[in-house]
């Protein structure tokens, strides 16, 4: 005979696992620890402090992209733009710190700010002139890419101060910059999406944006705010990349926007709009930096890394899928 | 009577967390329109989806002619000579007639299709349902509502169907559409085809049915031939309960000045000319034919299509909304017609649906303050009675009529003084819609405005307390509810009037 509150707590029990499993962000979750582990049994030093710090490293600058971006997807959009904003984003702070000889603060923060300008615009294009994200971004792709190299004549930008640099490469205790900024910007979107005005807003417009349209929302000032995020997330990304490697690179971050996504679609968002979170992003984000990190470790060739990258988040992805097939049905 | 040709014993299926079905039988008979009936959540899509193969059931037996056998899948009931219309037509758009009609088994040995014959034999197939005349290579997007469901049928003819399934048929079509569909009905039982009708529309099913099934909770409740059916049984076996059909009409007079005021409003083709006034506290009908540019009205008032000409006042004041959300700030609230694609946020929870116009009310520096919402939420739920496990459930799995009500607590939540509603009562069954006409009735008694615009002509009769009729972009009539009886509303929205 089980008393009262006794079966309460099994049906809550049973409910939470329930509730566990209809969670877009589980399947991630669980596949970075099955990762995890195999790694740590597999990979001789992979289970180390020092070397969980280095993952988070690696991860930080796809993963506070993925977080800006993750708004944009959730809101129904796309940016493919965020390789080269960042790009010309860190060219754009070296150039401020080198040639205009400003503080590196202020050039650092100038970098921030075109990403942003570069957000307005792709979100303008794609809000008042009905051009498709997809397209509007992939045009800013080019764009972006375009001004780094004619301004810099394709020639990285070295010797940055080692104040920049610091940021890049500097640690706070035993935790680098990059991760404590990441985790800052994680917590700010953490609290964005779920408590929001604009979080909330953004899963409406990407569930249906005539239903938020007549329900008093303005669609479009909210679709370019997001751009905006997005855009601003990506200066950032690039003004810490180039401090990483003390240079101004015109080249810096070609192809990262195809990480970027697969970190936030591993994490559960949908592509379609509507759904997504960013606990997700960041577990997405984590699994493909201790693929790389563990496959690496065990001296698997780079170009078997990338076969065996690109198998998992089909594998993971697929599982997805058929989880939310059958919530539908 | 004859063996028939589809026959359910005692069909079981359960889902996780509830009994979709229990003991339920039907019979389908040949040359007849079997009528499938129940409220919203009776368990009539699960119905349908066993005997179109898109689920098993879990115990039961189905006979075709008095041969027991089992649905293994949808391409199997194809060959057991069952054919599903859906309501959301599977014709494909991009293709010819003539495609859509041999899709998947199209003429011709190789990989080559011998589009010759495939015309031929589409023209002898459009011929046997009253299509003929129309060009075989004609685009399907070409094709109204009731021609695609034509095209459907004669699909299904086309397949040696013996019995052919119609899920709300109607639905899709208009008023003045549903002769062609009633015309095909005919021409199916003649060809002594066992045709399922499923429909909630009571005035429709006693029209062109033979036998009525209802169901209900998952049961049968009622079996009847169309001589034992009437409005009242069947109401009485749907919901369980009888339901009064009297006029829900205001008690007191509305107010003297008007909330709203709309002005010889013009937009594109569709409106010519509008004027009407709202006053608080009465429930104002408005009539007519679809494509009379009813919805294009209240699109206009509401500011979600620019009028070119024209004037609105709100409380005696100018106004000009260049998008919704300046309606909504000065208090009005539109429930549109399509409910699904512009009413509610099918993936969100009830909770989330019903802040969605409001959320300034409780957010503070634009961060929400969630138990304050969940408890307004929570009295929504509580006063519109939402049957929803709780206010955390995802809309997408509310029955129509609950999404209805979360669509009012919407606009309610915000405090509109006007209500705009499209028709509000589309496709949700009779006992829910009764619950929302007394809603209607006490938003007016509280002080509100509501506009109505349906094309249920009983709808209209029943709550609205004076009726504007329109007709090709204006409103021809007022009348007042007894002045109001629908052949009268009939003959003014077909222009027949004066």
């Amino acid at each position: 005979m089980v008393s009262e509150k006794g079966a309460e707590l099994i049906l809550n029990s049973k409910n939470f696992f329930k509730r566990l499993f209809e969670n877009k962000e589980t399947g991630v979750i669980i596949a970075l620890i099955v990762l995890i582990v195999f790694f740590s049994l597999t990979a001789e030093n992979f289970l180390s402090s020092s070397n969980f710090i280095n993952v988070a490293r690696q991860v930080s600058i796809i993963a506070i992209m993925a977080l800006g971006m993750t708004v944009v997807i959730i809101a129904g959009g796309i940016d493919l733009s965020v390789g080269s904003v960042m790009g010309l984003s860190g060219v754009f702070a070296a150039v401020l710190m080198m040639n205009y000889n400003l503080p590196v603060f202020v050039a650092g923060l100038g970098g921030v700010i075109v990403g942003g300008v570069l957000g307005l615009f792709n979100g303008t294009i794609n809000a008042f002139f009905k051009v498709p994200s997809f397209i509007a971004t992939l045009a800013m792709l080019s764009i972006a890419r375009g001004i780094a190299l004619l301004y810099t004549e394709a020639k990285p930008i070295y010797n940055l101060p080692d104040s920049f640099t610091n940021l890049g490469t500097g640690y706070v205790g035993h935790v680098p910059i990059p991760v404590i900024v990441m985790m800052l910007i994680f917590s700010l979107f953490y609290f964005l999406m779920r408590y929001t005005k604009i979080g909330r807003y953004a899963y409406s417009i990407g569930g249906n944006a005539d239903v938020a349209r007549l329900s008093g929302i303005n669609v479009r000032r909210y679709m370019i705010s997001f751009f905006v995020i997005s855009g601003i997330m990506a200066g950032l990304a690039g003004v810490i990349l180039a401090a990483r490697m003390a240079s101004g690179e015109p080249t810096a971050g070609v192809g990262y926007e195809l990480d970027v996504i697969a970190a936030v679609v591993l994490g559960g968002t949908s592509l379609a709009g509507g759904r997504g979170s960013m606990l997700g992003t960041m577990a997405g984000a984590f699994v493909m930096g201790v693929l790389s990190n563990g496959l690496a470790m065990l001296n698997v060739p780079p170009f078997v890394q990338m076969i065996l990258s690109g198998l998992i988040i089909l594998l993971a992805v697929g599982i997805g899928m058929r989880k939310s097939k059958e919530i539908v049905k | 009577m004859t063996v028939p040709a589809l026959q359910l014993e005692n069909i079981n299926k359960s889902f996780p967390g509830t009994r979709a079905l229990q003991n339920v039988s039907f019979q389908a008979y040949p040359g007849q329109v079997n009528a499938l009936v129940g409220a919203n959540g009776a368990g009539k899509s699960t119905l349908i989806k066993i005997v179109s193969g898109a689920i098993s059931k879990d115990s039961g037996e189905i006979l075709i002619n008095g041969q027991k056998t089992d649905i293994r899948g949808p391409a199997h009931a194809q060959t057991l000579g069952i054919s599903v219309i859906y309501q959301d037509f599977s014709v494909l758009p991009n293709l010819t007639i003539a495609e859509n009609l041999f899709l998947g088994r199209e003429f011709g040995k190789s990989l080559i299709i011998n589009n010759r014959k495939q015309r031929e034999r589409a023209v002898a197939m459009l011929e046997k349902v009253g299509l003929g005349g129309f060009d075989p290579d004609t685009l399907a997007s070409n094709l109204s509502n009731p021609r695609k469901q034509m095209l459907e049928i004669a699909k299904a003819l086309s397949l040696d169907s013996k019995v052919i399934l119609m899920d709300e048929p109607s639905a899709v079509l208009t008023e003045a559409e549903l002769g062609y569909l009633y015309g095909q009905l005919e021409i199916l039982k003649e060809h002594g085809i066992a045709i399922i009708f499923v429909s909630h529309r009571i005035d429709e099913v006693l029209r062109v049915s033979d036998t009525i099934t209802v169901l209900k909770d998952g049961r049968n409740t009622d079996f009847m031939t169309k001589e034992q059916a009437s409005h009242e049984r069947i109401v009485a076996a749907m919901v369980g309960r009888s339901l009064s059909r009297e006029p829900l009409l205001a008690k007191v007079p509305p107010a003297n000045e008007p909330i709203l005021e709309v002005r010889d409003l013009h937009w594109g083709r569709t409106v010519h000319g509008i004027n009407l006034s709202l006053y608080c506290g009465e429930i104002v009908g408005l009539a007519g034919l679809v494509g009379s540019g009813r919805t294009e009205t209240a699109h206009c008032i509401f500011g979600s299509l620019p009028y070119e000409r024209g004037e609105i006042r709100f409380k005696g004041r100018k106004v000009r909304f260049g998008q919704p959300k300046d309606a909504v700030n000065v208090g009005i609230g539109l429930v549109p017609e399509d409910r699904k694609g512009q009413g509610i946020l099918k993936d969100i929870n009830v909770c989330q649906n019903i802040s969605l116009a409001s959320l300034d009310l409780f957010s503070r520096f634009g961060v929400i303050d969630s138990k304050h919402e969940d408890r307004i939420a929570k009295r929504f739920v509580k006063s519109m009675k939402i049957r929803t496990p709780s206010t955390k459930q995802t809309v997408g799995n509310l029955s129509g009529g609950n999404q209805q009500k979360v669509v009012f607590s919407k606009w309610l939540s915000c405090n509109s003084e006007v209500l705009i509603l499209d028709e509000p009562t589309q496709g949700i069954d009779v006992g829910a819609r009764d619950e929302i006409y007394h809603i209607l009735r006490s938003l007016a008694s509280a002080g509100k405005a509501v506009l109505v615009i349906s094309s249920d002509l009983e709808e209209v009769t029943r709550i609205c307390d004076r009726i504007l009729v329109m007709y090709k972009g204006t409103v021809v009539k007022e009348l007042k509810n007894n002045q109001a009886t629908e052949e009268i509303l009939l003959l003014y929205s077909t222009g027949r009037g004066n």
